[in-house]
């Protein structure tokens, strides 16, 4: 059986429990063996991004510390994933043990839908998805990792109904973490920016592989009768649910 | 110490990388073969919203310069030395029955200055022209003066077919050293312009208003 | 210098309409013209990467750059002056200002003049300066700062500036066509132009083999103030530098793309000396002001040096979606967007530019189309930490101490997160933060893995 480490990032762990669930057992009914290591409750991005290297260095030595086990470690989360893969080596550039450790573990780190598609190879999986479905890159996936594809192979249905990506998709949604806290004003106005062409579209569900966008774009959009903002191991684990119930 | 010494010494101080410098390779940008120099120019030139005209560099030079210059509406036209010299005194003779009146650029700091800022059209010479670009490289002098091709709302600039280059990599080329920098080199690519009052653009903001290039060509001259 | 209020002057931004009108098409139409403009080229993403190359290349022989061009600047005839700041650049240029007869300057845009306060200060020193670019005259006038790199004044609306040059005499009656008030504006600058004694510059490239200076533009003011004042004073950051004229022109290539989405700006004048024996116009003296003005700092640390290999073509702050919500002003310097938060804080000292470093969401946007391979995520974090250090007492600083060592335990539901819990949400519906989950996943994956195990 296909083996596979779940990295849960503290703003799944803390505040979106259901989008560690829904990974969870997304990735099971995949046919993976799902390892949650015990990691330290953050990959250390926040710290990174307001200049504390330091403390972003201890959390990743717990991270690095806690998943050697040699197995793919899986990111339901674009940004987590990419501070990895990305700075994880970088953090360590004085200490050439660690450094060969990061980057030994950020050639097995995988975003979750990256992982899927490239390194289980599940694309087009006929999945039912409800609804008509738009998709938003994570800013951080896809200029860091170059995830883009991925997702929209994902959530292409078997109805022939893919999803789309919406205009201006590559622009931030103006969470960006603490981003969101100094600038309250200016990133509620990004986002209501990035739901506009999503409110004028046809499509119903907004899918992100970000769980930070998430909550954030779902504040702005609000109540909506009919539309909504998901994260994509929720929609496809409930497709996959379906599927298994005629 | 010094301003000078203290700069330099900060910056001496600093660690540096010894970053092997890559020499350029290709050029980014490469015109499709000496063959298709010209038409590229004249079309990028064109693009670039210039007029551009071609010449019989042999028989009678400037008839369609002297045509363009009509249709205007341009009788007065103020031409720089090398501009004279390059059209020949055929040309001259054409003008002078063509009822445009030209004089050359006087050779005083004011008078030139006179000159062109009341012309309605000054003649200058582009040395070469840059066929990936559409653009016109200016050598300035004495011959050549820098106001003639600026202050008149009409800049009509001459050239050599023979002359135009590929890209600004050949213009670098045959600007580069041991030859000494001429004082300024001007590169045109279009009449002056600008979009400063919400985005929308126009043509005419400082300098001139409409470019005039004229292509002169061994060969039958047509018009474009 | 005080801090820079980012978030007050944003608010006002996101509710001033002028500006987001403007802010609604500005950007993209920049974007898709930048596009079309690169693509022309066999290999564009090639291209700027050599572009960025020649320009980290440059960097690390700055020093001997500078040492090469001076002394080929001379030989041309050059004037050159080395300033440690901007108060003796500003002094350099009022001496040179103070050897002629004239009050009145022309000026054309340059962000280093406005980097130094230089027309602010030759005001109070009794001379007019007249800025001679377009927009960056409406901005003087008005006296309101550069809403974007490119296009300075390009949010003010056409009726403001009927009523300005109705206001100059420019025009008789109101005019609503942009294209005629700039027709209108153009006799009088003409005459400007006529009389100019004294022209002030910036500089795009200088290059070190010939000594020469390059300046690119559309309008033409450059021109002129090269073509007939006797003095010319063109300022230069130290960062400019090219080796050779080739350098100069593949980095130029990219320059028109990534800034107006041109092929090529309508000129560019390659100044090698003033003018040489028997020419009628051109500048008799040419000095050029070589400013440090911080930069040397920037320099020394290799951390943050390749945010000196900017050019100011403003390709970053036409897709960076912070930017796109609030324009220039909240940038508070001659610099905005993305190239405005490397700069600026180095420029005016970290601390005033507290609130403008959290101006990003680190989406990574610029960096992607920068010509210089500026990595600006990068040096943004680089310099969050060099501030984060001078901080390290403040609630800031507290609140992630006690966060990132609550992050570091394990799997556990503790204690400290139980008492917490409570607490932060309040705080979070307050602010709009993600709320905490009743259980976390790590405690109600425990206890379900628990249960599993049982008989
Ligand atoms: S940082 Fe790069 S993209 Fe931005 S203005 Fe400078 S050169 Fe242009």
């Amino acid at each position: 059986m296909y083996q596979a480490n779940l990295f849960v990032p503290c703003l799944v762990d803390l505040a979106l429990p259901d989008i560690g669930f829904a990974t969870l057992n997304l990735l099971r009914r995949l046919g993976v063996e799902v390892n949650i290591p015990d990691t330290p409750g953050c990959c250390g991005q926040p710290f990174l991004n307001e200049g504390r290297p330091k403390r972003a260095r201890a959390l990743a030595r717990g991270v690095i510390s806690a998943v050697e086990n040699g197995k793919p470690l899986v990111v339901p989360s674009g940004s987590c994933a990419e501070m990895i893969k990305f700075h994880y080596p970088t953090l360590f550039e004085d200490e050439p043990r660690m450094q060969a450790k990061a980057l030994e573990l950020a050639q097995r780190t995988f975003e979750l839908s990256s992982f899927l598609v490239d390194e289980l190879g599940i694309e087009g999986i006929g999945l039912d998805i409800q609804g008509k479905v738009a998709y938003r890159p994570s800013c951080r996936a896809l200029r860091g990792l170059g995830v883009r594809s991925q997702p929209l192979a994902l959530l292409s249905s078997s109805r022939g109904q893919g999803a789309s990506e919406l205009e201006s998709a590559e622009a931030c949604c103006g969470f960006g973490g603490a981003f969101s806290f100094h600038l309250p004003e200016v990133s509620k106005a990004m986002a209501h920016a990035r739901l506009e062409p999503f409110l004028q579209s046809g499509a119903e569900v907004l899918v992100v592989i970000e769980p930070g966008c998430m909550t954030h774009l779902s504040r702005a959009l609000g109540k909506h009768e009919t539309k909504q903002v998901r994260h994509i191991a929720s929609v496809l684990y409930e497709a996959l649910e379906r599927r298994a119930r005629p | 110490m010094n301003a000078r010494d203290a700069i330099l010494g900060r910056l001496k101080k600093a660690p540096r990388e010894s970053r092997q410098p890559e020499r350029l390779g290709d050029f980014q940008a490469r015109a499709p073969g000496k063959d298709g120099l010209t038409e590229r120019f004249i079309e990028r030139l064109k693009q670039n919203s210039a007029m551009v005209i071609l010449e019989k560099e042999s028989g009678d030079v400037g008839s369609a310069l002297l045509k363009a210059l009509q249709s205007e509406g341009i009788e007065r036209v103020v031409f720089t030395r090398a501009a004279d010299a390059l059209l020949g005194p055929a040309f001259q003779e054409a003008m002078q029955t063509s009822g445009v009146v030209g004089t050359l650029a006087p050779e005083d700091e004011e008078g030139l200055k006179r000159a062109a800022f009341q012309a309605y059209a000054g003649v200058s010479v582009a040395k070469w022209g840059v066929s990936e670009l559409g653009a016109l490289a200016l050598v300035h002098g004495k011959e050549n003066p820098r106001l003639l091709s600026l202050a008149p709302p009409l800049s009509v600039i001459v050239l050599k077919a023979g002359s135009i280059l590929e890209d600004l990599r050949a213009l670098a080329i045959a600007l580069a050293p041991p030859l000494a920098m001429p004082s300024q080199v001007t590169l045109v690519s279009g009449p002056s312009q600008s979009a400063d009052i919400q985005g929308v653009p126009f043509f005419g903001m400082h300098g001139p208003k409409k470019l005039l290039a004229v292509v002169l060509q061994d060969g039958p001259s047509k018009e474009g | 210098m005080r801090s820079i209020p980012f978030r007050r002057v944003a608010k006002d931004a996101l509710e001033d309409q002028d500006a987001q009108r403007l802010l609604k098409i500005l950007p993209f139409a920049f974007r898709a013209l930048r596009e079309a403009a690169l693509s022309e080229l066999p290999d564009p993403k090639g291209a700027l990467k050599k572009a960025a190359e020649i320009r980290a290349d440059a960097l690390e022989v700055l020093p001997e750059l500078l040492e090469t061009f001076e002394k080929n600047a001379k030989a041309n005839g050059t004037n050159i002056h080395w300033a440690r700041d901007a108060k003796e650049a500003r002094l350099i240029v009022l001496g040179l200002l103070g050897a002629q007869n004239s009050k009145t300057v022309l000026k054309s845009k340059s962000m280093l003049t406005e980097e130094i306060g230089l027309r602010e200060f030759l005001g109070e020193e009794g001379f007019e300066t007249l800025e001679t670019d377009l927009g960056e005259f409406i901005c003087q006038v008005l006296g309101l700062p550069p809403f974007h790199i490119v296009g300075p004044a390009i949010n003010v609306p056409v009726e403001r500036v009927s009523a300005l040059f109705l206001d100059m005499g420019f025009i008789q009656g109101p005019v609503t066509d942009p294209v005629a008030l700039g027709v209108a504006a153009r006799e009088f600058f003409r005459r400007k132009f006529s009389e100019a004694k004294v022209g002030i510059t910036g500089v795009n490239f200088a290059v070190a083999e010939t000594g020469s200076i390059l300046g690119v533009e559309n309008e033409g003011n450059i021109r002129f103030l090269k073509s007939v004042p006797k003095v010319q004073v063109s300022l230069m950051g130290i960062e400019k530098l090219v080796p050779t004229i080739e350098d100069a022109f593949y980095v130029l290539r990219l320059l028109p793309p990534s800034c107006t989405g041109q092929r090529m700006s309508a000129y560019v004048t390659i100044d090698s000396g003033p003018r040489r024996f028997g020419e009628f116009d051109g500048p008799e003296e040419l000095h050029v002001v070589i400013v440090d003005n911080g930069r040397s700092k920037i320099y020394e640390d290799p951390k943050t040096r390749p945010a000196l290999a900017c050019i100011r073509c403003g390709a970053c702050l036409n897709v960076c979606p912070v930017y796109a919500q609030v324009g220039g002003y909240p940038y508070g310097f001659a610099y905005s967007g993305p190239m405005g938060l490397v700069w600026t804080p180095m420029l005016v000292g970290l601390k005033a530019a507290n609130e403008l470093l959290q101006a990003c969401s680190l989406c990574g946007a610029c960096k992607e189309v920068c010509p210089a391979g500026i990595d600006h995520p990068m040096l943004i974090l680089e310099l969050r930490k060099k501030l984060a250090r001078k901080r390290l007492l403040s609630l800031e600083g507290i609140a992630y101490g006690v966060a990132g060592f609550g992050l570091s335990g394990g799997m556990r539901e503790n204690l400290g997160l139980k008492i917490l819990r409570p607490f932060y949400n309040a705080l979070g519906r307050r602010f709009g933060l993600p709320l905490l989950a009743p259980r976390r996943f790590r405690e109600a994956f425990g206890a379900a893995q628990n249960k599993e195990k049982m008989p």
